[in-house]
Parts: C-alpha cells; structure tokens; sequence
C-alpha cells in the first residue's frame, strides 16, 4: 500500500469515534437528497400519469365541423391530434399536442384557426399538462418553482453544513498533524494525496450507503402515499399512484454534492497546513487563533455567575474559533427547523383555506326555501307576490333535533350551524366598515348597504363562542374576520371598524325597499380564524352575527359518528318528526353520509402532513448529529485544559457549572445566529404561499421556542455527557505526559 | 514536624501482560520549609511521584499524608479544595489555561478558592517573574520559558504550603533558569513554604537542603547536601 493509503487508513482508524460521526453526517445528507429527489421525481410521474388519464393534449377546440376538424388537424403547428364526436352527433372536438407551445397558448390557437377562417369555437387549455412540460410559467409554477429553490438550497445547506463540520471539527487537530508530518519531512503534496485518499474512502463508504437508505425512504414514501390514497382512488378512476422511482439524475446530485463537500472539507485544513512553516502548525498556530479580547463586563459576569460564568465567557470569546463549528451546526439546525415548520404551517393553512372542511362523517340539513307558485309564475315579473317565503325553523325546535340526534350515538361529536339571511334580504350600512371592508361586495351597488346573516349554534359551541368573545351568554357576537376572495386568491379580512356596540339590521324586499328595521346589540366579538367559521364566511362575505335565539331558514348538522350510515337513515326520519313541514312553505331534508368523500380528503391531508413532519424529522436529525459530533469533540479537545483546572483544586461541580455556563452562552449566541436567517426564511415562505392564499404572517412562537428549548436541552446534555466521560479519566492521563 | 510522609508508595501502570512499575514501594517524609530535589534518569518514576504527592493521581498502594491527613482518604471534591489550598502544582509540559490571560492564570487559583483578587501579590508576582508588561498576553503569545514562569507565579499566588515542580526549568536557558529557582527557593525561605523539586540539573539540585535518587522507581539513595 502507498504510504499515503496508509497514512489516511490508519487516521479513520485512529479516531474511529470521529469516523463514524462523520459517516453518520454523510450517510444522513445523501440519503436525505435522494429520497427529497426521488420522492419528487416519482409525484411528478404519478401527476403525469393522472393527467394524461384525461388526455394527452394541450389545447382543444370544440364545436367544430368534422371537415374544420380536419383542415385544422394537418397544420403542421401541432404534433399530434385526435378528435371526439360531441354529444349533438354533428359537431366534433379536436385535441391536438402544440409541437412547440408559446407562451400565450390561447393567442397561438386563435392564431391557427385564423389560418384557415375556423370559427366560431370554444376552446380550452391543458393547464396542468402544460405546466408538468415547463410550458405556460404561470403564477402557480412559479411559486412551485420558488418554494422549491428554498427547499432545495435549504437541503444543499444543511448537507455541506453537515460534512463540512465533521472535518471542521477536527481542523485544528489535523492541522497539528500535517505540521508533524511536514517536520518529518512529508511534502505537501504528500500530505495532499493522504487527505485527498481519505476523503476518497469516506465518500466510497458513504456516498452508496446513503444513495440506498434515501431509496428505502423514498420507496416507504410511496407505500405510506399509496396507503393513505386508498380512500381517494377508491372513489374516483383517475387515481393517483405513486410508483417508485430511482432516476439516474437523483444519484448524479446526491453524489456530486456530497463528493464535492466532502472532498473540500477535508482539502482545506490540508492546504492551509502546507502554507504555514511546520512548527506553527504543530503550535496550532493556524488554526485556532485565540485573541486576548478583552471580555466585557467580566466583573458583572463573575458576580452573576461566579468564577465559573467568567471563565466560560473568557473562553467562549476568546477561542470563538473553536466554537464556531458548533454554533454553525447549532444555528443551522434552528433554521432547518425554523423553514421545515413554517413550509409546512403555511402549506397547511393555505391547504385549510383552500378546502375549508370539518371533521365529519354524516351531514344531516333541513333547510326552508322560497316556494315559487308555479301556475302564476312569469318570468316577466320575477315572482313578486306569487312566491311564498322561507319560514324560519324556530331556534326551540333546532335544539330539540341536535338533542334528538344526538340520542343515536352518545360518543358522537354534533356540531349545529344554521343561517338565515332574512325572508328576501336583509341589510346594515356600509358605515360600520372599515377601508378593508371594501372588498365585501356591495348588496345592488356601491355605497349600498351590505347583507346580514344570522347564525345559530348549538348549545356547546355557542358557549365556546361567548367565552372566546369574553361575553356573557345570551349575546350576539360579531364574527370580524371573513374569508373571501380578492384580485382571484382566497383572503383573511377583517373589514369591520372597532367598537361596533350595535348594528342597525334592516329588512328588505325584492326592490331594496325597507320592510322594517331592528337594532341588534353586539355583545362581544369572533375571529373566524379561531373559531372554526371561517368556512362558513368563505360562502358569501356578509356581516354574520351569531344569535342565541332567532329562528333559521337552514340548519346543518354536521356530526363525527363511527356508524356513519346508519345515522344518515336515523336523521332522515329524526327530522321530519321534529321539524315537520309548515302549513304554508316548504322545508328540505337531507341527510349523507360522507365517510368515504372525507376520508379521501383526510387522506391528501394526512399524506402532506406525513411528509412535511418526514422532512423536519430529517432535518432535524441532521442537525442533531451535527451538533452532537461538533460538541462532543470540542469537548475532548479540551480535555487537557478541565484536567489542568482539576489538577488546581477545581471541584467536579465547579467544572459542571463552568460548562453549564458554556452551553448556556453556546445556546444563545447560536440562537442568535440561527433565528434571524431562520425567522426571515420563515417570512419568505409565507410570503410565497399567499400568492395562493392570504391570510396573516402569524409570528411562529411556538416553533421559536420549541428552537430555544431544544438547543438548549441538546447543548447541555452533549456537553455534559462528554465532559462527564472526560472527567472520568486520570487527570494525568488527560493532561498527557508529552505533547 | 514532617509537613509530608510518604508510605510504601507504588504505582503500577497498565494491565496484565503490559504493565509498567512506575513506582515500586516508596517510603520518605519531608520537614516544613524543607527543599527537597528529586533526580533520576528519565522513566525512573519521578513524575509519577510527584502527581501522587499532589494528588491529582491515584495510587496502586500505599499512603501519603499530608500535615497528617491521609489525602487518599478524601472524597475528590474534599482532594480538590485540599489542592487548591496546600498544593502549588508546575508541571513538566502543559500547564497554562490557552484562554486565559497571563494575569488570569496567574489569579485562578484564588479564583477558584472564590478569594479576590490581591493586586499587591499579583504585581509583586508580575514584577519578580518578570513579565509585567505582559500580563495581558495569552499564553500562545509567550515563549516556553515565559509559560514556565507563569506556572511558577500561579504556584505561588495561593501561598500553598508544598510547592511540586516537575522540571520548572527543563525548558530553559541557564540565565532563565537562574531566575525560575531564585523565584522558588525565595518562596521556600520567605514563606518557609516546602519545595519538591525535579531535576535533570545537577547545578539544582545541589542547592536543595537534601537529594532523593530514584531509579526504577525505587529510592536509591536520600541525602542531605552539605
Ligand atoms: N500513563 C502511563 N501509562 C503507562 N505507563 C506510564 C504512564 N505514565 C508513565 N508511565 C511509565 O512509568 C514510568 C515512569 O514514568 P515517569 O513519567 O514517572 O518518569 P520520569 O521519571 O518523570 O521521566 P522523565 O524524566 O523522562 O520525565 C515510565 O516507564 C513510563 O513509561
Ligand atoms: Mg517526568
């Protein structure tokens, strides 16, 4: 074996405990590229594969002749096409596959058909087809495209971030090493080739292992995925099917990536101890720079914390060198940690806005509508007098059916909502809102009033309601938040002025006339945000103002039951006894059961939160490693300078709280370091997503101090495990006879 | 009155097989005041002695009392304090803290003992090793000799009744040297502090009251210098 071989075998080999670490730090980063990688790789063919289910085309015209059809179809614009008969038996559709889409894809079919005259037609795109090939860079890819960068930077950080502390960590060392080595007359480039054989070895090992590992989490990903789309493709043919997938350009990143940090991370410290003179390297004179700062408010410190406190901050300060491996490793774990969980926070609310639900399995309703007399009913007079109105169930009664219902099942969870927007409509004035309540729609025109609903809820969640507000109960409380849509995304408002006491309510007719007035006083105020009805604003925005007792044109249950089925058919018959129909109106019943619709929900639902929670999981054990092994051996570097102290007459607890003291200054300044980059990425991710859906930047507070707590309890029990098996050697042995 | 008594003292390193007889069944005691030298070849178990005297290793067997008590007896917090109250340790090689200054170092036994700071002992410290205006400096910055002196001057800030040096001058040139054991044999007359002294240097170890040979970690002979 060359001499250098043997030189960088017999360095794995002498710090094995460090080898290992390192090879965890490898292991853990490749196999985390690969199964982000792969995972995608193999949603994007199962999308593919789901889309082309529909279709394989990017644009279609419809309502054409078969001869437009065909004269349409030979244009050499398109690469392939087919056609299908419409339901009129004499019209046709052509699909066709654009051989070169352009960027206004609607512009370039209009064009084609002007070719030839073709018209009139409706057409339309394949959106997500053409946006899976990279065409049409529309708003929706391009937040894809940018949340994408973030992870995949983020992924590359915390993967050189990794590598490169295993060795850093050991910088100093090595370098004292190569000094040795210089002085007994190794060239550089000898000690070059050693270091470049070991990275060389460490990546052979590494590299594979952890290419395989991340296909075995990628292929429990698509298990895990096929699993919860159980439900989902159970209901509907165009199922989704995650296939595993091991693309050649996944391993080409993993491996390129890691051999690149690898092989740099161990070069420098190389090429840094070729450039020094051999005894300052033996010194450690290029590596860890110590400055004899002057450490403020000392004396502050040493009353504070004692001689202990002062003499970690002396060495925090002054060998920040030392510790800026374990701060890196630290701070970055806060920021992994920081983006992981607010990607996945605003991926979930935005997934709630977007589809607003409620737990449920059944959904039982009876709801009264506007009867039109059929016989005298013309158009001409838009049923004016003819029409009988909504009768209101009266708020007695619902609560009668929610108990009723609940008799079925006692574990079952009952949930009532009814609404009523008055007999035609009924309004307040635009004067109660503030500039933000613009975006509610004006009832017939601006400056118009704008409509009321009422909402009754039953027993358990008015109460709820009424203590969230700070109101006693019997009080009607506002909702002031509404969800809506604005220029296209769904928006969070709060569009009322403050300190609304009361709201001048007024009835109306068909022709905006008053037909009579109330005054409603508001007893106390509602977030739909934090209560759960924020799906019930989404339907139209109005002012809402829940009441204890009024009567409503429809009520819903919606209700959490294990037998789902069977509660549908009870409620069916539950209803019509309990609330029977009126002598004049008329009153609908319903009652599903949707077990199966909601569980293929929950299922896209659980599937994101799996993955989202996999992908913090991950990073965080990243970060873990790292800070454990930057820790650990920063300790055991230090182990001659805890024996000199206890060689002094400093007490074993003396040196627990100096190290104490250590982890805590180690913790703060990594949290410094960590959550400002950290929270900004958290800023910028929320800001992405609002392009889909608005709604609030809510300061992460838990996350934060979930981060301080969890930095802390990592440094302090890394530290204290390592000093305490540093403690438990000789003191001579740690001070070391020779240096 | 012996301040330090020594009985059948042994150490052996290693395990079976491949083990070393650092010392083998020492027995000796020093007076108050007294300086002793201690010479031998290099390997004799000389170092290995003097860590058991200061107790900041463990015997194999044997005893050693200090002004009567039995230090082995204590538990290691008790053996902590009793170090840094009794026992100025300087040791062969590495000796300094490498983030603390050269004041700093020098003052952290009365740190640790939780004592103030005494400016007119730290100056008069500075002043007789000679490094006042660099007091400031870390030990990094220093020559080797100057970091030997440092050790000598933070052996003697505690005014510990035994002073240990393992070769306080092994490091350094003659004149150096000169001032290193002016600085100790200073101590042990002002103070009537104890020196235990190892040397190479015959020069040294005449000026001791009395001379232990070891070899092979046995004493081979214990004499008064006239
Ligand atoms: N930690 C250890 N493990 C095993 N053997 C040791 C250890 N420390 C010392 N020895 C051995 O014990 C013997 C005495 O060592 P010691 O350090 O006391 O010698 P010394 O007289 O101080 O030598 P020198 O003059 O070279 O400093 C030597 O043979 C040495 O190899
Ligand atoms: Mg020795």
């Amino acid at each position: 074996m060359k001499l250098t071989a043997k030189l960088a075998l017999s360095q794995l080999k002498a710090n094995r405990r460090r080898t290992v670490l390192t090879l965890l730090g490898i292991v853990l980063s490749v196999s985390m590229i690969t199964a982000v990688f792969g995972f995608v790789a193999s949603a994007r063919n199962a999308i593919f594969d789901t889309i082309l289910k529909g279709g394989d085309y990017h644009v279609a015209y419809e309502g054409l002749t078969p001869e437009q059809a065909d004269i349409l179809a030979a244009d050499t614009e398109f690469e392939s096409s087919y056609t299908k008969e419409a339901y009129d038996g004499e019209h046709v559709a052509l699909y066709c596959r654009l051989a070169q889409p352009s960027d206004d894809v609607w512009k370039q079919m209009a064009d084609i058909a002007g070719k030839y005259n073709i018209g009139p037609f409706t057409s339309h795109t394949n959106t997500e087809l053409l946006m899976l090939e990279g065409y049409a860079p529309d708003e929706y890819s391009m937040i894809l495209f940018s949340i994408g960068t973030v992870l995949f930077l983020v992924i590359m950080f915390a993967s050189i971030i990794v590598i490169s502390n295993a060795f850093r960590v050991s910088a100093g060392e090595r370098t004292k090493q190569f000094g040795i080595l210089k002085s007994v007359g190794a060239t550089s480039r000898q000690i070059r080739s050693s270091v470049v054989y070991e990275g060389l070895l460490l990546s052979v090992i590494g590299i594979p292992a952890g290419i395989a590992v991340g296909f075995l989490v990628e292929a429990a990903g698509c298990a895990l995925a096929e699993y919860f789309f159980t439900a989902l493709n159970a209901i509907n043919n165009n199922g989704i099917h995650l296939k595993f997938t091991a693309p050649w350009w996944v391993i080409a990143i993993a491996a390129t990536l890691a051999f690149v940090t690898i092989f740099l991370s161990a070069y420098l410290p190389a090429r840094k101890a070729s450039k020094i003179p051999a005894i300052e390297a033996i010194r450690g004179k290029g590596e860890i720079k110590l400055k004899a700062k002057k450490v403020l408010a000392a004396k502050l410190i040493r009353n504070l914390f004692g001689m202990e406190g002062e003499l970690a901050a002396k060495s925090m300060k002054r060998s920040s060198r030392s510790y800026r491996a374990t701060v890196v490793a630290l701070a970055s774990s806060v920021v992994l940690f920081l983006v992981g969980v607010s990607f996945g926070d605003s991926i979930m609310t935005s997934m709630d806005m977007l589809y607003p639900g409620i737990e449920a399995t059944a959904i039982a309703s009876v709801s009264s509508y506007r009867v039109v007399d059929t016989s005298t009913y013309d158009i001409e007079v838009s049923g004016k007098k003819q029409d009988i109105p909504p009768v209101p169930t009266s708020a007695e009664k619902a609560r009668e059916a929610t108990e009723k219902l609940a008799e079925y099942d006692k574990n079952a969870d009952i949930r009532m909502i009814g609404m009523n927007s008055g007999e035609v409509m009924q309004t307040a004035d635009r004067a109660i809102l503030n500039s933000e309540g613009e975006q509610i729609d004006p009832w017939i025109q601006k400056e118009a009033p704008v409509k009321v609903t009422y909402i009754l809820l039953d027993d358990v969640f008015y109460a709820k309601m009424c203590r969230q507000a700070n109101a006693p109960l019997g009080s009607n409380l506002l909702v002031t938040q509404l969800m809506t849509r604005v220029d296209g995304k769904q928006t969070i408002i709060s569009p009322f002025r403050e300190n609304i006491t009361e709201i001048d309510v007024i009835s109306r007719d068909f022709d905006g006339n008053s037909v009579g007035s109330e005054t409603i006083p508001i007893g106390g105020y509602v977030k739909a945000l934090e209560s759960e009805l924020l799906w019930i604003t989404g339907n139209s925005p109005a002012i809402y103002i829940i009441t204890p007792d009024r009567g409503m044109n429809s009520l819903q249950w919606l209700v959490n039951i294990e037998d789902s089925a069977g509660f549908a058919k009870y409620a069916k018959d539950v209803l019509r006894d309990t609330v029977p129909l009126p002598a004049t109106g008329n009153l609908s019943y319903s009652s599903d059961d949707i077990r199966a619709s909601i569980a293929a929900q929950q299922g896209l639902v659980n599937l994101v939160m799996v993955m989202i929670y996999g992908f913090i999981a991950m990073l965080t054990l990243i970060g873990l490693t790292n800070v454990i092994s930057t820790i650990s051996t920063n300790i055991r570097f230090r182990r001659r300078e805890f024996a000199m102290l206890v060689s002094m007459g400093m007490t074993a607890r003396g040196i627990k709280r100096m190290i104490n003291y250590e982890s805590l200054l180690c913790g703060i300044n990594s949290l410094l370091f960590g959550l400002i980059p950290g929270l900004l990425l958290s800023y910028f991710m929320y800001a992405q997503t609002t392009d889909l859906a608005n709604y609030p930047y809510e300061f992460p507070f838990v996350p934060v101090i979930a981060c301080a707590l969890g930095v802390f309890t990592v440094t302090f029990i890394t530290m204290r495990f390592s000093a305490s098996r540093v403690r438990s050697e000789n003191i001579i042995e740690a001070i070391g006879g020779n240096e | 009155m012996n301040i330090l008594q020594v009985e059948n003292l042994s150490k052996i390193y290693g395990k079976e097989g491949t083990q070393v007889k650092a010392l083998d069944g020492v027995s000796f005691s020093v007076k108050k005041g007294e300086f002793v030298a201690v010479v031998g070849a290099s390997g004799s178990g000389k170092s290995t002695l003097l860590h058991l005297l200061g107790g900041v290793d463990r015997p194999t067997s044997g005893k050693v009392y200090v002004d009567s008590k039995d230090i082995y007896s204590m538990d290691e917090s008790k053996l902590a304090i009793f170090r840094r109250r009794n026992v100025g340790l300087i040791y062969q090689f590495y000796n300094l803290i490498p983030t603390l200054t050269v004041e700093e170092n020098i003052m952290l036994p009365r740190l640790l003992d939780g004592r103030e700071a005494d400016k007119d002992k730290l100056r008069a410290i500075l002043e007789t090793i000679g490094l006042t205006d660099r007091r400031n400096h870390l030990p990094g910055q220093l020559s080797g000799g100057q970091q030997q002196r440092v050790s000598v001057g933070r052996a003697l800030i505690n005014d510990p009744a035994i002073i240990l040096a393992d070769e306080p001058t092994g490091n350094l040139d003659s004149k150096a040297s000169r001032e290193v054991m002016e600085l100790l044999k200073a101590a042990n007359k002002r103070y009537n502090q104890t020196l235990l002294v190892i040397t190479h240097d015959e020069k040294i170890a005449l000026q001791a009251d009395r001379i232990i040979t070891i070899s092979d970690g046995r004493i081979i002979s214990d004499a008064e210098v006239r």
